[in-house]
């Protein structure tokens, strides 16, 4: 068979018809059927998805230095073969026709091909302007080793902490309401609650577009005749509530008045665990001054009080849910013999009061008892394939370095130091800049105005995009010309559109990789064909720049030994030039840093295996723990004696990283507040925002793939059908929809793919010339610092023709 | 131009006959095989042939039932070859 396109589709679309009839395991992981329809000529391999957090794996077909089928991984405990629409085509985003190739400087206006030498030293005269004003933006889809040579690079390097990654508008507030409330970040869970809960509700989440392989997992049981109970809690409807025994549409913000409506009747009706509560967990609530995540203690009794005023009516009046649905809520939380597994991501987490809401999710879990049971507990899902394993868990954030640490404290960037080799006090004891300050920052012209940050390096992302409120934090308009901006990116984009410096990166299979997905599994690919023309990892651009600047004679890319900070020797212990392309696969850059990451790894009982055991799994659950036989023992749900190594003999469930230090989890109150914006006789319409099955975030990818582009070609705008008349709209016309602070024009689908209540309209993100992020709001979460994309007021204009 | 993929279940215990029969037909490929079942794509050069050909699936006497997988309605033999 001829490894065209069409072929490719057919492969694909066999396959996943192959592994929906198989739903066992071969001994490898290709359908035997596949492989050998595809021929000897080609090589197959696995990898993760290169698309969304669910983690999927897949398995690639490569045959002449190009990817020619990809199938569903039989062997990978995630998805068993399955894949989504994306996932098919996963393949085809690497064959773009306008694929970056060589690096470009923008001279006078326009981007000029220029060598990777003078790049190279563009950003080292940048660095060296003055290396505090350097920032890095990244992502959660950085590997694991990209963000952590990135992480070092800057906080190691450069004793400069502005990096952040885009997690940062994505989950933040999913880490700090972990943090809150067990003192570490990531899920106690894994997906297996998906295959043995009773009951599962989504918080605001579509799953069934956003992380369709799970969806299908739970669906699927039902298929089988088990009984299972869909709960879709949403703004909206959607493909989710489409599937859902029960759906409750609330008004924005209100998700913290039904949360503690749930926690107030589960009072009333005295359901709640007193066992689970009496052993692990206090009750706490904000500081009145100056506010922390770590709050302070607060009496049951007043927490009980607090609750109060969250009456089923007060709840109902706030919300807009039921009184019915509110107390089927609680009832199901409090029948103990329920297995519940509540789902949330970007409703939840791109919130004003995300962390709040978060905590409050966890609460009325761990209040009920519905913890720590397979089947039963809270998980988050993220939206990048590596938001968890790098953003979170390598700490690329403004605040953090590796494993949990904190630069802010003195043994925390003293164990850094320690592990890197440097002398002490290199890494700089105050946070740097996160994401909305920091691109703030660069939008300000003047030092003295908090304008310090002078360039910014954007690696694996797009802000230009997905900057809420852009022309505020990155309009090209208004950009100082001493501002720079780096752009590292596979295909032109809306942020490599006003980059002054544009280099081509490898992506997914063209280069090594590690990711870590939303249930902690960490997942290792090895490079399966080359990159296009001059297109280089990301990791040697970052060690390439490291090196000169370590020619240059600059002292942070030294250790306290004078050798250079990404020192990598072969087996007879002679350096290796890795800042030289030819040179940098000499060796497994990737599995030197991994290993080196893997130290920090242990000191939050994140514990990672060495590099090997991942290269012969389809990923492993943290912690990963060595047995006696010297086996490497993943864990799927952690604080609980049955599966956690770290739970204490006897205890049941201990929450071991407790803010408190007595091994309980925080059960927090937090009242409902109106959020920041709301619709008024001006803005009159919610603006929702967010995502499509057929697109993965901007679309860089998946739009350059024909049968996805084809299949959803623009944004548009879903409008109510009491709205569409009222403002006399037909399908199809183009309307102005407008904020306070910009306005974007986009056709009208009324009642579109999800269906809006009255006064309400979605526009998802993914169209570049239907830059949404124009209207929205930039308010952010005060802890997580996360914007809220899912609610601003605006107003719709027709436009005429 | 669509392609569409499908597991299609039998009503007979052994579904090798029939896969072998619909693979006969050039628009069809089948793939994994189990029992009750099998995995099937079918390439068609239109919608409407693409919609005659299920209906004649799904009335087809032996075929118990059928679960859509995959559905790519793309015009991909304009794509250049990868």
């Amino acid at each position: 068979m001829s490894p065209d396109r069409r072929s490719f589709l057919k492969l694909a679309a066999l396959s996943a018809a192959t592994a929906a009839a198989t739903k066992a395991s071969a001994s490898s992981g290709i359908d035997p059927e596949l492989a050998k329809r595809m021929g000897p000529g080609v090589r197959w391999d696995k990898a993760p998805c290169r698309f969304c957090g669910t983690g999927c794996h897949v398995q690639v077909g490569v045959q002449n230095n190009k990817v020619v089928a990809i199938a569903g991984d039989q062997e990978a405990p995630v998805n068993k073969g399955l894949l989504c629409m994306k996932g098919y085509h996963v393949g085809l985003a690497l064959y773009g026709e306008d694929r970056l190739t060589t690096p470009l400087l923008r001279v006078d206006g326009e981007l000029r091909p220029i060598s990777w030498e003078e790049a190279i030293a563009v950003i080292a005269d940048r660095v060296e302007l003055d290396p505090g004003g350097f920032a890095i933006y990244g992502s959660g889809q950085w590997t694991v080793p990209e963000g952590y040579a990135a992480q070092k690079f800057l906080k190691g390097g450069l004793s400069c902490n502005h990096i952040d990654p885009n997690a940062r508008l994505c989950m933040a507030s999913a880490v700090t309401g972990f943090i809150a409330t067990y003192g570490v970040d990531e899920p106690n869970g894994c997906y297996q609650d998906l295959d043995e809960c009773d009951v599962v509700i989504t918080w605001g989440n579509n799953p069934a577009e956003m992380h369709p392989v799970l969806f299908s997992r739970f669906m699927d049981r039902r298929s089988r005749g088990e009984e299972i109970t869909l709960i879709d809690m949403s703004t909206r409807r959607t493909r989710t509530s489409a599937h859902a025994d029960h759906f409750l549409r609330f008004r924005p913000q209100s998700d913290l008045a039904i949360a503690n409506g749930i926690l107030h009747l589960l009072l009333r009706n005295d359901t709640w665990d007193k066992e689970f509560v009496g052993k692990h967990v206090n009750f706490r609530t904000l500081e009145k001054d100056k506010p922390t995540l770590k709050g302070e203690a607060m009496s049951f009794e007043d927490w009980k009080k607090a609750l109060e005023p969250y009456t089923p009516d007060y709840v109902s009046e706030i919300s807009g849910v039921s009184v019915e649905h509110l107390h089927l809520l609680a009832d199901l939380f409090g029948d103990p013999e329920k297995r519940i597994t509540s789902l949330w991501c970007m409703g939840v987490n791109q919130h004003t009061r995300g962390t709040a809401m978060n905590t409050l999710i966890h609460a009325v879990h761990l209040f009920s008892g519905h913890f720590g049971r397979p089947g039963d507990n809270p998980t988050s899902l993220t939206g990048q394939p590596s938001a968890c394993g790098t953003a979170r868990e390598v700490g690329t954030l403004a605040h953090a370095l590796p494993g949990g640490r904190l630069v802010a404290k003195d043994e925390h960037r003293a164990q850094s130091e320690d592990f890197w080799n440097l002398p002490a006090g290199r890494i700089n004891p105050k946070p740097g800049k996160h994401t909305v300050a920091m691109w703030k920052s660069w939008s300000t012209p003047k030092a003295e105005e908090g304008g310090e940050v002078h360039t910014i390096w954007v690696q694996v992302t797009n802000p230009g995009q997905t900057m809420p409120n852009s022309h505020l934090l990155i309009d090209p308009g208004v950009k100082d010309p001493d501002k720079f901006l780096i752009c590292s990116d596979v295909y032109p984009t809306a942020t490599t559109e006003i980059a002054d410096l544009v280099l081509p990166s490898a992506m997914w299979v063209e280069k090594n990789g590690i990711f870590g997905n939303s249930e902690r599994r960490t997942q290792q690919w090895f490079k399966q064909v080359e990159p296009p023309g001059d297109a280089r990892d990301d990791v040697w651009q970052t060690i390439a720049v490291a090196r000169e600047l370590f020619e240059r004679g600059f002292d942070g890319m030294k250790d306290k030994d004078g050798h250079f900070l990404f020192r990598m020797d072969d087996a007879q212990g002679r350096e290796v030039p890795v800042w030289e392309w030819r040179r940098y696969y000499d060796i497994n850059v990737d599995e030197r840093l991994f290993e080196e990451y893997r130290l920090f790894s242990r000191l939050k009982h994140k514990d990672l295996a060495p590099y090997s055991e991942y290269v012969a799994s389809r990923g492993l659950r943290w912690p990963v723990v060595q047995q006696d036989d010297g086996t490497w023992r993943e864990t799927r749900f952690r604080f609980a004696e049955f599966d956690d190594p770290y739970v204490t003999k006897g205890a049941g469930h201990e929450f071991y990283h407790s803010t408190t230090g007595d091994g309980r989890a925080q059960v927090w109150f937090h009242p409902y507040t109106p959020p920041p914006e709301e619709p008024d006789e001006d803005y009159p319409l919610w603006l929702c925002t967010g995502r499509v099955i057929e697109h993965w975030h901007t679309g860089t990818m998946t739009g350059r793939i024909p049968q996805l582009r084809q299949s959803m070609p623009s944004a548009y705008v879903e409008v109510n059908r009491q709205d569409a008349q009222a403002l006399t709209l037909q399908n199809g016309d183009l309307v102005v929809v407008e904020s306070r602070r910009g306005r974007v024009t986009v056709p009208v689908w009324i009642d579109g793919r999800g269906s809006p209540p009255p006064g309400t309209v979605f526009v998802p993100f993914f169209d570049e010339r239907i830059r949404i992020n124009e209207v929205t709001l930039h308010e952010h979460d005060p802890f997580s610092k996360q914007p809220d994309y899912k609610k601003c007021a605006v107003r719709l204009r027709k436009v005429e023709a | 131009m669509p392609i569409v993929s499908a597991v299609v279940y039998t009503r007979a215990g052994d579904s090798g006959p029939l896969a072998a029969a619909l693979a006969r037909d050039p628009r069809i490929d089948v793939g994994g095989m189990h029992p009750d079942r099998f995995a099937l794509v079918a390439d068609t050069a239109t919608r409407a042939e693409d919609k005659a050909l299920w209906r004649e699936l799904a009335d087809h006497p032996d075929i118990l039932r059928i679960e859509l997988v995959i559905a790519q309605f793309g015009d991909v033999l304009s794509q250049e070859a990868m």
